[in-house]
């Protein structure tokens, strides 16, 4: 018999602020934290915007005596554990001993660290000290950090699935949660801003000169952000016992491949539309109970009609009509932060009835059959949120949640 | 609904030590290594036509797999893509590739940095290729870590025990190149001694049993089950905590059930600790394989190979009595424990049983 899993605690770090609360009111009012890039020198590149996270949101009482070489990375996925941690009433002194599972998504890891050490290391400079930057510089290196600084002793994994990465950690923590394997577990993802990744996409003619605008017919791409979202999630059971507050439910998660091509998605939309039919068919319910999506909507010209098509394919006709909206122009592309940022992001909007705006959104796309949230955020009621991640190499993500009546 | 019993029914490989399952036997037992990383020529054991562009992670990992479909005498157009899964566990995945894309960045700037370069060093992208040439649409995930192979094994029974996938093939690979060896030899950890050592990929096919008694074919042996935990020397002593003693209480085990453990760690002192003191548990009748000195530092590709040597050595196709000591009562054995303690706090292991 399956178990229920549940949502007990959130964190989200990202260009709109720190905690929930902040996250509401931008959500709310329709802000977009997009800006120019300051961590980098961007007047080598055609465009300088992005959604960064401002420092002072950021904790660094991470672990003081790894302070040397702890990467940005750490102390943003730190920050949002902890503060997902005191949302779900849990320790966060480290002391004892918690059986949680920690499955993290990230597509960088540390890239700043790495980063850093190869171009010193091309340029000859520092030699004695450039390696000890290189101790966070791994992808699964600020997974095991987070184990050991709250005690976590149950598995601790890192998954790469760029884009979809921390989709695929909270949906794998949700597999081993609802087959009883595990009682409670912290998933999320993360992912910084750098210049490895900014050049990179510029390199692909990926990101846009102007703003970033979703299922328009207009958009030209899209805009990097950084960010961490970190959720706990318990077996039903486990969260009522210790008297947990119970946030959501996840009551279904499907992950497929294109296996078409390293960078650019099927355009039949096959993985992306098999992802969100397996989270309807594990969900038992029915499409039309979905209130809203929370878009990928990355802004590119090959994401989106993808995208819109795999909903039309999987939802009938009412892919036309559920409402639906893209957050990646008020926070920008997270990558493998943006799977977990997105899920808070749909709990927040369940939770309190909000039909975030899709920004920019101007003129219809005929290629992009939606019913896009446009203008500016709206109350409706929600019962059921779909969020679906969508990354390089042909990885699909989709999740279903469900809001828990008291 | 009733869970199914998972088996592995196929095994590729390819490392220093040659290709395939006899050069690895001829390895262990007599020590010879047939090949040197720049030997390979992939034309001869694959089409290559896909890898034109893909670094040498993804180019080892596609004739492994290539070699374990065979071993499984999988014709892989009878189960549909979508039933097929992936799970690939890497320690530095492309980091080649990483390396020349990032090199023309710092060098040339931003203009030079080659699209083909960034997009091959993202570290699913070997994923992307063998999901690609071997039409793989169902679960497919990369997995990061020291001893992430362990831990896909049991990602891999779970997603076909519930019934999401019918086959999937699990990955452990990982390939050597100069900036790891500055990396690991300047400051990083000098008692990784890696410079005799490339690497290579492993892969096992994993399906239920039903469906390879369907297809005829008996397989190597059947997962019972992994358990990992996430901790250092000092936290398992002082809290007395073991992945052994974790998974045998899962499976109702008893010490004296184990038949043989092989195992291995991280080159530093506290990996040695650890492993030790979780070996410590099990007594001192129980046979022990230490494949440490075997494979070295080669991350995930020594994990994977550690496991390639239990699953011969559990149907009986390695003579493992050959390299440690097992009265030949006991011989075949029932089941084999595989052991894994990483370089910081992660450790697992997975109990194997004869078919």
């Amino acid at each position: 018999m399956s178990k229920r899993v549940v949502i007990t605690g959130m964190g989200i770090l990202t260009a709109l602020g720190r905690g929930i609360s902040d996250t509401t009111d931008a959500l709310r009012s329709g802000k977009s934290g997009i800006s120019k890039i300051t961590s980098f020198a961007t007047d080598r590149y055609e465009t300088n915007t992005g959604g960064e996270v401002k420092e002072a949101f950021i904790d660094k009482d991470f672990w003081k005596d790894r302070s040397l070489y702890l990467d940005r990375a750490s102390y943003l996925v730190y920050t949002a554990c902890k503060d997902a941690l005191l949302n779900a009433s849990l320790n966060i002194d480290g002391s004892g001993l918690l059986e949680a599972s920690v499955f993290m998504g990230t597509t960088l890891g540390g890239m700043l660290s790495g980063q850093k050490f190869h171009r010193e290391y091309l340029l000859g400079k520092n030699k004695e000290n450039r390696a000890l930057v290189l101790r966070d510089h791994l992808a699964c290196s600020q997974t095991f950090s987070l184990a050991q600084r709250f005690g976590f002793i149950g598995e601790t994994l890192t998954l790469n699935n760029a884009c979809t990465s921390s989709l695929s950690a909270v949906g794998l923590a949700f597999r081993r949660l609802r087959s009883g394997q595990i009682s409670i577990a912290i998933a999320g993802g993360f992912d910084v801003m750098s210049e490895f990744t900014f050049a990179g996409f510029s390199s692909l003619q990926l990101i846009t000169k102007e703003k970033c605008r979703p299922f328009d017919k207009n958009r030209s791409g899209l805009v990097l952000g950084e960010g961490a979202g970190i959720l706990v999630l318990e077996e039903m059971n486990h969260a009522l016992n210790r008297g947990a507050d119970i946030i959501a439910e996840i009551i279904g998660y499907g992950q497929t491949s294109d296996a078409y091509h390293l960078t650019k998605p099927d355009p039949e939309a096959r993985g992306a539309c098999n992802a969100i039919a397996m989270a309807v068919k594990e969900a038992g319910i029915s499409v039309r109970e979905i209130g809203y999506i929370n878009a990928h909507g990355t802004g590119t010209l090959a994401n989106d009609p993808m995208e819109a098509k795999a909903i039309n394919m999987a939802l009938g006709d009412y892919g036309t009509k559920v409402p639906i909206s893209s957050i990646k122009p008020m926070i920008g592309h997270t990558l493998g932060g943006a799977g977990a940022v997105e899920v808070v992001i749909s709990v927040i909007a369940m939770k309190n009835n909000l039909l975030p705006v899709n920004l920019n959104y101007n003129t219809p796309d005929p290629d992009c059959r939606l019913n896009i949230i446009s203008g500016h955020s709206r109350n409706e009621e929600i019962k059921t949120v779909l969020s679906n991640s969508f990354g390089f190499g042909g990885s699909n993500g989709a999740i279903l949640l469900n809001k828990i009546e008291k | 609904m009733m869970k199914k019993n998972v088996v592995i029914t196929g095994v590729g490989l390819i490392g220093d030590f040659g290709v395939g399952k006899k050069d690895f036997s001829d390895f262990l037992l007599h020590k010879t290594k047939k090949k040197k990383i720049h030997d390979f020529n992939f034309n001869n054991y694959i089409d290559t036509t896909l890898l034109r562009k893909a670094d040498n992670n993804s180019c080892f990992a596609a004739v492994s797999a290539n070699l374990a479909i065979e071993d499984a005498q999988l014709n892989m157009e009878e189960t549909p893509a979508e039933r097929w899964g992936l799970i690939i566990g890497t320690t530095h995945g492309p980091l080649d590739y990483a390396e020349k894309y990032h090199r023309e960045l710092v060098i040339g700037g931003p203009r030079m940095a080659s699209p083909l370069l960034f997009s091959n060093s993202v570290l699913n992208a070997m994923a992307s290729y063998i999901s690609t040439i071997f039409h793989i649409r169902g679960y497919t995930t990369t997995l990061n870590g020291y001893n992430t192979v362990s831990q896909a094994i049991q990602y891999a029974v779970d997603h076909i025990a519930e019934g999401i996938i019918d086959v999937c093939l699990v990955v452990g690979v990982d390939i050597f190149h100069d900036i790891l060896t500055e990396a690991y030899s300047c400051c990083m950890d000098s008692n990784c001694q890696i410079s005799d050592r490339f690497g290579g990929s492993g892969i096992l096919i994993l399906e239920s049993f039903e469906s390879a008694r369907k297809r005829g074919v008996r397989g190597y042996g059947q997962v019972l089950g992994s358990e990992t935990i996430t901790a250092d020397y000092i936290k398992s002593m002082k809290n007395n905590i073991s992945p052994i003693k974790k998974l045998l209480n899962k499976l109702e085990y008893k010490i004296e059930d184990i038949n043989c453990v092989i195992t291995s760690c991280y080159n530093s002192k506290e990996s040695l600790k650890r492993q030790n003191l979780y070996l410590k548990d099990l007594g001192e009748n129980i046979p022990v394989v230490d494949c440490s000195p075997l494979f070295g530092c080669t991350f995930s590709a020594a994990e994977i190979f550690k496991i390639i040597l239990g699953v011969l050595s559990i149907k009986g196709n390695f003579p493992l009595t050959e390299i440690c000591t097992i009265s030949s009562e006991k011989w075949p054995l029932d089941n084999i424990l595989i052991n894994s303690v990483d370089k910081i706090c992660s450790n697992s292991c997975l109990l194997l049983e004869r078919i």
